[in-house]
């Protein structure tokens, strides 16, 4: 009342206070529920925590982590997996973005079939591709019936191809969701521009290179970033599909927290490995974003 | 540089929407055109047809001769400045200018050479390393007429390029656009709704309503030789006087009756529009503009008792809003004219106006001050009257 009676500048003060007060359960709960947690939990990596005593070790599991095959080969498969699904979701999202949305029929039935993957549970879907590249799954026998006998393989449970066909599902689970974002850039760009584009005569390539792609910017910094967070903490797909196997061939560094920690009982251990995870997620997502928005300002 | 030429275009868009009908316009090899008209009118639709942004339902449209219906936008040779600039928001103002340089595979060192040329004529060389975000709406405008300048095209589209910029720009860069045009002589077609860029910036006007063309011609032709109401009551500011008045034959005299008055018409007037002779023992439209209001009047002037309401001082001169007992007109053409002013501006006339008042607006001398309430008797020049059929509201000639 007395602020309200106070004059404009009064008013404007107890206004800032007001969003805050609103906002303040919700930031608590994060705090509480989310942060300190992950804050607490972060403290067993130096432990040696196995669900009974803990002692602390300081980093002897990071040393650990990379002395062991498992896990040191994990990461690579980690940052593999990661490096193809930015690069493949991205430039398919766009080539499907840009097709759909030059008009026909079917265009927004096609747009939600695209998108469909993505809304759908992760791990139920890997079960589904998980009989599909079955031996004697429908991949295989469709491609026999094609007569294509060579090109049978053992999907996931060769330890050079595995890996492939894990991606070829995270491809199919994640682009819809670049697309979706690239319609919505594409949608940004004013009509007004596109006419411009046209009178000067511009070639499809040169509108593509000059005008759509450095005004997409924004949009490729955000599903990039999307898809780099997705693919480093693969982790519904591996489990439901190989399990990590054969040979641990697919282990990422997700189904390795999970393994140590929840199957072998090494919470210390797994908390390290937790640790790494987040730390990559962070780093390489912050380090995309500033190089992609330094880019987007030279553009 | 070439001329071009719209042979019964028309313009349906998928809804069914007839946006132009008909259209008939030749445009002379280093024209200015105008095309004005109230919103809606159709007047983007026929220059995006032009341009090929817009396809043609019906009808042909040439340049320099060549049919050029099924030519894609950028190999027409003719460049376009948008209401909103459109210029690439990423690109510097050089790089903007360049585009279309970049687009036809002109070399670098020429491309170098144009754009910095064409900043100089346009007075933006300093500007070139900058974005468009960093630019004021006079800046950006620059820049897009750049970008259309520098491919010294066949021809010259801009659809109201001066609306988004201040009162005092849109004087300052109406000048300099026809400047330009004229400097470089390149055949152009400009869409406006306002008159006054129509009447200043334009060789040639085309005054469109409803998809249809009105009249073509000259900016004197249109302003003094109206074909109908509409034209007659879109151009001008203040707009024409409109009055319904009683046509008889007395003697060898027309008489004019406008309520109890009543104006004596010289034989030459019926001598030069044979046509009234038609609406002898009829009711007609005249249409009077504010200047051939005179008062006082001129001595051998026909007179008319009005009644002041009040009075605009304008510095040079002074709008005199006066009423007088007659009947007044109220066609749509003329309502939709008014609607273009202001969109109060119905209401006004209709209100000033009512039954058996018609409000007129004299330009008068600024050091004449009448009272409001008096009685004056405005001159009226009687072979400057405008004559239109209440039916089809088309000029008597
Ligand atoms: N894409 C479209 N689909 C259907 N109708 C349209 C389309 N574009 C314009 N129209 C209609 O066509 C008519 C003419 O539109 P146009 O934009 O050419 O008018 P204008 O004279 O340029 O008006 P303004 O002065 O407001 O810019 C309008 O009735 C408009 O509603
Ligand atoms: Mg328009």
């Amino acid at each position: 009342m007395v602020d309200q009676v106070s004059g404009p500048r009064g008013r404007g003060r107890s206004l800032n206070k007001v969003p805050w007060l609103i906002a303040l359960p919700a930031v608590a709960a994060l705090i509480g529920l989310r942060f300190l947690p992950s804050i607490v939990g972060g403290t067993f990596a130096f432990t040696d925590w196995n669900g009974a005593d803990a002692n602390w070790i300081g980093f002897d599991n990071f040393f650990a982590i990379f002395r062991d095959p498992t896990t040191s080969n994990a990461l690579v498969h980690t940052f593999q997996l990661a490096g193809l699904l930015v690069v493949i979701c991205n430039v398919l999202g766009l080539m499907l973005a840009m097709s759909l949305r030059t008009a026909f029929k079917t265009r927004n039935l096609m747009r939600a079939m695209f998108f469909l993957p993505f809304a759908l549970s992760h791990l139920a879907t890997g079960y589904i591709w998980q009989y599909i590249f079955q031996y004697s799954g429908p991949l295989n026998r469709i491609l026999g019936a094609a007569g294509l006998e060579s090109w049978q393989l053992v999907w996931l449970a060769d330890p050079n191809w595995a890996i492939y066909t894990i991606l070829v599902v995270l491809v199919w689970q994640y682009t819809g969701l670049t697309m979706v974002i690239y319609l919505a850039g594409l949608e940004g760009i004013p009509d007004e521009l596109h006419d411009a584009v046209a009178m000067d005569g511009a070639s499809p390539w040169l509108k593509f290179r000059k005008v759509t792609l450095p005004l997409l910017a924004p949009a490729i910094t955000v599903s990039a970033t999307l898809t780099l967070i997705y693919g480093l903490g693969a982790f519904d797909q591996v489990l439901s599909m190989t399990g990590g196997g054969p040979v641990n061939a697919t282990e990422t560094l997700a189904t390795q927290v999970w393994q140590n920690t929840f199957v072998y009982g090494r919470f210390g251990y797994g908390s390290a490995l937790a640790l790494i995870l987040t730390g990559l997620v962070a780093i390489l997502s912050i380090a995309q974003v500033s190089l992609l928005r330094y880019q987007e300002t030279r553009l | 540089m070439a001329s071009i030429h719209l042979k019964n275009v028309g313009k349906r868009y998928p809804d069914g929407n007839r946006a132009v009908i008909d259209l008939n316009l030749d445009i002379a090899d280093g024209d200015f055109m105008v095309l004005v008209g109230p919103s809606g009118c159709g007047k983007t639709t026929a220059l995006r047809m032009v341009a090929g942004l817009e396809e043609i339902s019906e009808g042909e449209i040439h340049l320099g001769g060549e049919l050029i219906n099924d030519v894609e936008p950028g190999k027409r040779d003719i460049a376009m400045v948008f209401q909103n600039y459109a210029l690439y928001p990423h690109m510097s103002v050089f790089e903007n200018i360049a585009f279309p340089l970049l687009s036809q595979g002109v070399p670098r060192a020429e491309r170098r050479d144009r754009v910095e040329r064409t900043a100089a004529v346009l007075g933006i060389s300093d500007m070139l390393d900058r974005k468009p975000r960093t630019l004021s709406g006079g800046q950006r405008q620059r820049v897009a007429m750049g970008r259309a300048i520098v491919r010294e095209p066949q021809a010259f589209l801009m659809d109201e390029p001066l609306s988004n910029l201040d009162a005092k720009l849109r004087v300052q860069m109406r000048s300099e656009i026809s400047r330009i045009q004229a400097e470089l002589g390149i055949t152009t077609i400009y869409v406006t709704h306002d008159q006054v860029e129509a009447m200043t910036m334009g060789t040639r006007i085309a005054v469109m309503r409803k998809g249809v063309l009105q009249q073509e011609g000259s900016p004197e032709v249109i302003y003094g030789q109206p074909a109908n109401l509409f034209v007659a009551a879109f151009i001008g500011s203040p707009g024409m006087n409109f009055v319904t008045a009683e046509l008889s034959r007395r003697g060898d005299d027309l008489v004019l009756g406008i309520g109890p008055q009543e104006l004596v018409l010289p034989p030459k007037t019926l001598a030069q529009r044979p046509a009234l002779l038609e609406h002898e023992s009829g009711s007609i439209v005249i249409g009077i503009r504010p200047e051939h209001l005179s008062l006082p009047p001129t001595d051998n002037s026909a007179k008319l008792k009005a009644t002041v309401e009040r009075s605009e001082m304008l510095g040079a001169e002074r709008l005199l809003h006066v009423s007088i007992s007659a009947k007044p007109v109220s066609a749509d053409e003329i309502m939709e004219a008014a609607e273009e002013v202001s969109a109060a501006a119905p209401a006004m006339l209709q209100d000033g106006s009512k039954g058996d008042e018609v409000a007129l607006i004299a330009r008068i001398d600024p050091s004449i001050v009448p009272q409001p309430g008096s009685t004056v008797e405005l001159g009226v020049g009687l072979d400057r009257l405008h004559f239109f059929d209440l039916e089809s509201g088309r000029a008597v000639l």
